[in-house]
């Protein structure tokens, strides 16, 4: 909590008091008060992937804490993100709708504006007292546009070590002042495009940071990517311990935290720095023809820090969580703990950045745990992110949405349906209102999962696996062309074709 | 008030300050279009034409306040500490060395900074780097001037790079409207 600075405090305490003053915009007759309806806390860890969790029995004992967590939760063990990377996966889960709806699936892209008003927030209505917060910029934006129904967006680098997040000045224009400040004219990884002003930043920046490491951090500070941002895990997590205990006292709320790690840079402790040198060696795939060519032990490498990060982050989800009980959260909360997509070190690739949808990258946790929970409950069936929005609005009474294209989660009111279809979509070369013609789609249903690959350079793919009896994805039962497998492939050409009719020709 | 007039005195002419800032200009405007252009590809693929000319407007409305800070900072300069040199002759090559001086360590600076291990390497060093430039700045803008065919062709340049005013100077004016008109409300 040292770390926790004075003047992260002071803004958290600023924040919070503006918003308890406009959430007197609110007739406090409307608002009920929190023993009366439940809380819902979202915690979402950008890039946790599923399959290097060992509550999903990964080998390597990452997430001890989570399992605790799990013990007295819903456990959803299929469950899939609706892209591969923050942009699309997040908004899929603000808003419960795939992609091709909500039609933010390129890099910085934004919710089209006739789906602007079908998102959590705005669903929660002002009888909740609404909190958002995410460290990556790209949820932001959507923020930005749910504004209105948002009593409190804390800012991206609230709880941070050292920023310098130029774009979040220009709220009016957030994602171009972002792109052209942040990512051009004081960026970081390469030359910044201001000459002047972008190496008195860099100066500034890197100096701040090297001060500000406490030597606990032996990779350096954990980033939030190619933000400016440096922080220290405890502080971050502290500060949502703090951001929700704030909102404790007055009403109702629905508080969504979006936090970076374990998003690369992978930067644990001096506690959690190289606990995983064992005997683990995951299985070698072949490269994909779309794949980045990536040397196997390389990735071996990067797959030990990201599980060492992973565990990091674990350690610290487990103090808050500890946190929450001991004062009582818990019992009138659903806590949701999942992810916006996957991370991989498999086929050549390193991250998430990247065309392909295999499980590593689309196959995240999800875990509820509804107020005063007390047992274990698993779900095996497939999940989407598309069915968290509805599954929270039944939870907690509010009125359903008839947009959404999810359904309630099984366990939680839905019942287990292993012949539904999902989808995960990655268009990020795709113009966002255009037919998606240059994209891949993955769908699940029941056991299988079909990968489909459009518009790239060669022919368009197809791939088909069996997860129940080929976890890792490495025979392709395509080939074999059964009538099964020319069922899935209608079906998912059909889905396309249909979600492309509503932006002309295809 | 004698030393403000002493300090006027000491202005040179408009055309010599012209020139200084075309050539200010010209270097911290193409900078910013030379980086772009490893963006642009990215941007192409990724951003609409409207996103991109918006990136484009913020950079030329900093790069606006990057050149006139630039531009006064090297005329205090003038004012001040090379107020001992009297030959207002060499004004204009005396200040634009400098300034390709300072611009120059800029880019290789930039150009030094490596993983996390070198940047703890780089900071400790930063201090001595800047003292270093700018002693090399002044010892360059010193004496070079003194050598007439370098002030011919640093006259030359600075008056041939004023037509870069009148391209980037009313595009950096539009760019300044175009972030306005987006961040009102």
């Amino acid at each position: 909590m040292s770390k926790f600075s004075r003047r992260d405090f002071l803004k958290l305490a600023g924040l919070t008091s503006g918003a308890l003053a406009m959430s007197h915009w609110t007739p406090s007759f409307l608002r009920r008060q929190s023993g009366d309806t439940p809380n819902v806390i979202i915690l979402v860890f950008d890039a946790m992937s599923a399959r290097n969790l060992s509550l999903y029995e990964y080998r390597r004992n990452t997430t001890p804490n989570l399992q605790k967590f799990a013990a007295r939760a819903n456990v959803y063990h299929n469950h899939h993100a609706g892209g591969n990377f923050t942009t699309p996966g997040t908004a899929t889960l603000l808003t419960g709708t795939y992609p091709w709806t909500h039609r933010a699936f390129d890099i910085a892209g934004l919710i089209d504006r006739s789906q602007v008003g079908h998102n959590l927030f705005t669903a929660f209505g002002s009888e909740y007292q609404r909190l958002a917060f995410s460290q990556n910029l790209l949820p932001n934006f959507f923020f930005g546009q749910f504004a209105s129904d948002i009593e409190t967006i804390l800012p991206v680098s609230s709880f941070c070590l050292v920023e310098q997040v130029m774009g979040e000045a220009f709220k009016n224009d957030i994602p171009s002042a972002y792109r052209a400040l942040d990512k051009f004219l004081f960026q970081d990884f390469s030359s910044p495009a201001s000459l002047v002003f972008g190496l008195a930043d860099r100066i500034l920046l890197r100096s701040q940071e090297a001060r500000a490491n406490s030597g606990n951090y032996p990779r350096g500070l954990p980033r939030a990517g190619d933000q400016p941002m440096f922080f220290e895990l405890k502080d971050v997590f502290a500060g949502v311990g703090a951001a929700v205990d704030e909102l404790n006292a007055s009403a109702p709320y629905l508080a969504y935290f979006h936090l970076w790690a374990p998003h690369a840079p992978y930067k644990p402790t001096n506690q959690f720095d190289k606990i995983f040198q064992d005997n683990f060696h995951p299985v070698k795939k072949p490269n994909h023809r779309f794949g980045d060519q990536k040397e196997f032990y390389k990735l071996n490498s990067r797959r030990q820090n990201y599980d060492e990060f992973v565990a990091n982050v674990d350690a610290e989800f487990g103090r808050l969580i500890e946190s929450l009980e001991n004062s009582g959260m818990l019992d009138n909360s659903y806590v949701v703990v999942t992810s916006d997509h996957g991370e991989m070190f498999e086929r050549g690739v390193d991250g998430h950045v990247t065309k392909l949808l295999y499980e590593a990258v689309t196959h995240i946790p999800l875990l509820i745990s509804t107020p005063g929970q007390k047992n274990r409950q698993d779900i095996y069936s497939p999940t989407s992110n598309v069915d968290v929005l509805p599954t929270l609005l039944h939870l907690t009474g509010r009125p359903s949405a008839d947009w959404t294209e999810g359904a309630l989660l099984p366990g939680l009111g839905g019942t287990e349906d292993t012949q539904r279809s999902l989808f995960t979509l990655e268009a990020k070369s795709n113009p966002a209102y255009a037919p998606i013609k240059q994209a891949t789609l993955a769908m699940v249903k029941g056991n299988y999962k079909m990968i489909y690959y459009t518009g790239y350079e060669g022919q368009d793919s197809f791939e088909l696996y069996d997860l129940e009896n080929d976890y890792e994805e490495l025979e392709d039962l395509y080939p074999s062309q059964t009538s099964f497998c020319k069922a899935l492939k209608d079906e998912l050409l059909e889905t396309l074709h249909s979600v492309n009719a509503k932006y002309g020709k295809t | 008030m004698k030393l403000l007039q002493l300090l006027l005195g000491r202005l040179p002419s408009k055309k010599s300050i012209l020139g200084i800032y075309a050539v200010i200009v010209t270097v911290i405007y193409s900078w910013t279009l030379f980086t772009s252009f490893y963006k642009l590809p990215s941007w192409l693929f990724y951003l609409t034409v409207g996103k991109i000319l918006s990136v484009y407007a913020y950079a030329f409305s900093l790069n606006l306040l990057e050149s006139v800070l630039a531009l006064a900072g090297i005329l205090l300069l003038d004012l001040t500490l090379f107020f001992v040199w009297k030959n207002v002759g060499e004004f204009q090559s005396r200040s634009i060395l400098l300034f390709l001086c300072i611009a120059a360590s800029s880019v290789f600076r930039l150009a030094s900074f490596g993983d996390y291990g070198a940047i703890n390497f780089f900071l400790t060093a930063e201090g001595a780097w800047w003292l270093t430039t700018f002693l090399l700045g002044l010892i360059v803008s010193a004496l070079a001037p003194k050598i007439h065919w370098v002030r011919l062709v640093l006259d030359g340049l600075a008056e041939r790079l004023i037509i870069f005013l009148y391209i980037y100077i009313p595009l950096s004016f539009i760019s300044l409207i175009i972030v306005f008109f987006r961040n009102i409300q």
